[in-house]
């Protein structure tokens, strides 16, 4: 009986190491090589101040959390700036570092040996001292720290970091300043390991290095991978699987060294032909919910005919003149190694207008939208947006100017649902916040109500309310253009970079989008630039465009006498 | 007794100039050896951009391989060279062909690669484990003999070290930059979609580039194990150093792996004139970080557009 329920504390201490991890790599999608050093850093620190200071367990859990969130932090800080493949590289390097460190401080940690005889943690005279008594405390913390993850994962904070890990720069372009999400992640997942680690450590009394080594960060690995990634109980049946199933092995014949071996063989090939058979886990993603979420049609608002466009309000310049210039773009250049991609463009943007930006394939269009919109530097030239100077703003920020852009290539959050794309979307959501999210849940919930509310107006406007449930990857191309319309819409923004939005569509898709992007434009006082290769819908929407070739803006007129003009159709058209 | 010290402290003098002598060799063979490791690990991420993880589990047996021919009716270490550039050819081949290729098809992220990757050469390792036991084993029959140049001794197998990496580091860049095959490597390397509409074989590239990065990995586990011995876990601290190498020197440029490797070599070594030895992956780690964090397209990268 003790053994089953010595079992049973293993497999709960090692649910919350891994949904510790859970919370970095399957909701954020990056990988950790290095987790198991975060619970060393709270065992290690809860064993100090137990043994060295007598301090109750409770300290000792308390300083393991806090030292291991602030390493998390200065261990992100730096490296997620870099591309995730590097992630991998550093935290291989800190994993391999602190062990050497464990190993060779001795004065700290006492090296190879170990530190034995760690205190029982005790509360108001009660000692958790057997297992069985220790079972209750076990449960009692990882029901307090699933249920962290859980108010995380659950809220407008867990579906930003959804969104980072199907595309971060779409992520950023939404106004999120993914780098703080990362950071905050890794501080709370190194924490939450602590506290895992440090129950072991009050658990078993002793620990050495090599509870902590590269051995068991993979092992947590292929407990995640196991459970399934980015589903809340998946590290529960991970590490049920993994923690109980070897402990069967036991009682196999062979020395305790056989067993070890075989187990690593095990682990190893369990995360290889899981990788290629069945990467998403035993519990994928969305295997609590139905296919479709269920759809609060109660929040619908019945009788809304004017396509929702009139969530924008109008500001009060555009109501003041109709020439005034929202977007002034001036002399802006960028070369990459020899190629002039953009030479020295100027373009305006009038208020409530559709502006087109024609040429030529790589002519500079896009460059152009990713310069304005902080994706590149700028090697000259000025950006203003309502005569406030933006260039070399970080990405993030231009939201709060009222400047938002969609991508030729779509970039939906795939792997969430077309309701969650467009709710990400949402500006200046408290619920983005941690700590609003456990002190003011109230607000939080307030506020999301009122963001379903308007997510599925903007879903109703592009006509993909029936299909709010859906993955946006299962949507075909037009939905999914149409779905980062009303993701675009749901930035609030006053000024909209459209990057090629009937690209690679079929005629009637075309129709509908163009009769959209006009109502937009009109209804809701949206600026727009345009980027498009159809010329029928470009004369379908815009009264004026510039014409773009070779890096530099060659005229501006109306899209038809441009076309006209026998140089710009030659150049537009390709005959050399 | 006055003047005492003297003789004494001239002695010390004396002491740390061999000393520091004595580290700087041992730096430029750790660092020759590094240099060859970067690159192999390199050629295969600059091109595949597949984090090969389980390029340590190709070390190890490349180096169980030589042992175990060369201790066969007693054969000459000669066999064992080729049995261990065969065993890393056929092993990263393999798993190129049988695994990443499987995942490529299924549309697997990096990650997912990489994950496959990390518990392929988990399960190896332990494998091997199981089959040697962790006991090391020696190459017979290598030269044993030590030689000096002045003050500094170094033995056979190191002079072997050094030139056999730098001749294979010498070839893999003129390989890369004269012949048909090298040139569509760096083309793939620089625009793998490109590569593939004016219709090279990627398949066959990849099987190219594990077979060159596997093979010449397998020859640094040849000179590691006549200069040492073999043991299951003998790849991770070589792959560890590549693939540092790697990022610092800058994915894109094969000599800066190599430029990197020796530096983290060379700074291992004289590391050890300020810290205990036991500290070597800090030092590189320590480097990897500072350089990425001033420069993160690493020593000779070129930032991306």
């Amino acid at each position: 009986m003790d053994y089953i329920v010595n079992v049973l504390v293993f497999i709960l201490i090692y649910a919350v190491l891994v949904q510790s991890l859970n919370l970095i790599m399957g909701y954020v999608g990056v990988i950790s090589m290095g987790h198991a050093v975060f619970s060393g850093i709270g065992a290690y620190t809860a064993a100090l101040i137990s043994v060295h200071l007598g301090y109750n367990f409770l300290v000792g859990m308390v300083a393991g959390f806090l030292l291991a969130t602030i390493v998390g932090a200065l261990l992100a800080m730096p490296s997620l700036r870099v591309r995730d493949e590097y992630l991998i590289v550093f935290t291989v390097g800190f994993q391999m570092v602190a062990y050497e460190f464990m190993l060779t401080a001795r004065g700290i940690t006492e090296g190879q040996g170990g530190i034995p005889d760690i205190p029982f943690p005790k509360l108001f005279g009660f000692e958790f001292n057997t297992p069985f008594k220790f079972l209750p405390l076990a449960l009692f913390t990882a029901i307090i720290c699933f249920a962290i993850v859980w108010r995380l994962v659950r809220s407008p904070f867990g579906r930003v970091l959804k969104a980072i890990r199907e595309d971060e720069s779409a992520c950023r372009a939404l106004g999120k300043n993914t780098l703080k999400f990362k950071v905050l992640v890794f501080a709370l997942g190194g924490g939450i390991a602590a506290i895992a680690g440090s129950s072991l450590a009050y658990f078993i009394t002793f620990i050495s290095p090599v509870s902590f080594s590269v051995e068991i960060s993979i092992f947590i690995i292929v407990m995640v991978i196991l459970g399934g990634e980015a589903n809340f109980w998946g590290p529960l049946v991970g590490a049920a699987i993994l923690v109980g199933l070897p402990e069967v092995l036991r009682f196999l014949p062979g020395t305790a060294g056989f067993v070890d071996v075989l187990r690593e063989i095990f682990y190893g090939l369990i995360l290889m032909f899981m990788m290629i058979f069945r990467p998403q886990g035993i519990l994928p993603e969305y295997a609590a919910q139905p296919k479709k979420y269920q759809i609060p049609t109660d929040l619908l608002v019945e009788g809304d005919t004017n396509d929702g466009a009139d969530e924008g309000k109008p500001s009060s310049a555009e109501e003041k003149s109709v020439t005034y210039q929202v977007l002034e773009i001036k002399g802006l250049s960028k070369s990459f190694g020899g190629l002039q991609a953009v030479n020295d463009a100027s373009l305006t943007l009038s208020a409530g207008k559709i502006t087109g930006l024609i040429g030529p394939n790589g002519c500079g269009k896009t460059t152009i939208f990713n310069l304005i919109t902080g994706f590149l530097d700028a090697d000259g030239g000025k950006v203003y947006i309502h005569g406030k100077e933006i260039i070399g703003k970080e990405p993030y920020k231009l939201i709060r100017d009222g400047l938002a852009r969609s991508w030729q290539d779509i970039r939906t959050f795939k792997d969430m649902t077309v309701l969650d794309n467009v709710l990400v979307a949402h500006p200046k959501q408290s619920g983005e916040k941690i700590l609003s999210l456990f002190f003011s849940p109230w607000g939080v919930a307030r506020e999301e109500r009122e963001n379903y509310r308007k997510a599925l107006g903007y879903l109703k406007m592009v006509g993909l309310l029936d299909k709010a449930g859906h993955l946006a990857g299962s949507l075909s191309t037009a939905e999914q253009k149409l779905a980062a319309i009303a993701r675009l819409m749901a930035t609030e923004c006053s000024v909209l970079l459209l990057d090629e939005p009937t690209a690679a569509l079929d005629l009637e898709s075309v129709e509908r989008i163009i009769k959209l992007i006009r109502g937009i434009a009109k209804q809701g006082h949206k600026t727009i630039l345009l980027i498009e290769h159809n010329l029928d819908v470009v004369r379908g929407l815009v009264e004026e465009a510039y014409f773009m070739s070779e890096g530099k803006v060659l005229a501006y007129g109306e899209p038809s006498a441009l076309m006209a003009n026998p140089k710009l159709a030659e150049v537009y058209f390709g005959i050399d | 007794m006055p003047g005492g010290n003297g003789p004494c402290f001239k002695e010390k003098e004396e002491l740390m100039r061999v000393l520091i002598i004595q580290l700087f060799v041992n730096g430029f063979i750790t660092a020759s050896f590094y240099a060859l490791a970067g690159v192999t690990w390199g050629v295969i991420y600059r091109t595949t951009h597949i984090f090969h993880f389980a390029h340590h589990l190709v070390f190890a047996v490349a180096g169980y391989a030589a042992v175990m021919i060369t201790a066969q009716s007693q054969l000459n270490y000669f066999f064992g060279f080729f049995a261990a550039v065969g065993a890393a050819v056929l092993l990263g081949c393999g798993i190129d062909a049988f695994l990443y290729r499987r995942l490529r098809r299924a549309g697997a992220t990096q990650a997912t690669t990489f994950l496959a990757s990390l518990g392929f050469g988990t399960a190896g390792v332990a494998i091997l484990l199981l089959a040697f036991t962790s006991s090391p084993q020696r190459l017979v029959g290598f030269p044993t003999k030590v030689l000096s140049i002045g003050d500094a001794f170094f033995s056979v197998a190191d002079l072997t070290m050094v030139i056999v990496s730098w001749t294979m580091i010498g070839l893999l860049l003129l390989f890369l930059a004269k012949s048909r095959y090298g040139k569509a490597i760096r083309a793939v390397g620089s625009n793998a979609e490109m590569a593939k509409n004016v219709g090279l074989n990627i398949d066959r590239l990849y099987l190219l580039v594990f077979a060159i990065g596997s093979g010449l990995f397998g020859v640094a586990a040849f000179l590691f194990t006549a200069k040492n011995v073999a043991y299951p876990t003998m790849g991770i601290l070589p792959f560890f150093m590549s693939f540092t190498a790697v990022f610092l020197g800058g994915v894109p440029s094969i000599p800066g792996h190599a430029l990197a490797g020796f530096i983290l070599g060379l700074a291992e070594s004289l590391g050890m004139l300020v810290l205990p030895g036991e500290y070597k992956t800090m030092i590189a780690f320590a480097i990897l970080f500072v350089v990425i964090v001033i420069r993160p397209e690493g020593l000779i990268g070129f930032r991306r557009g």
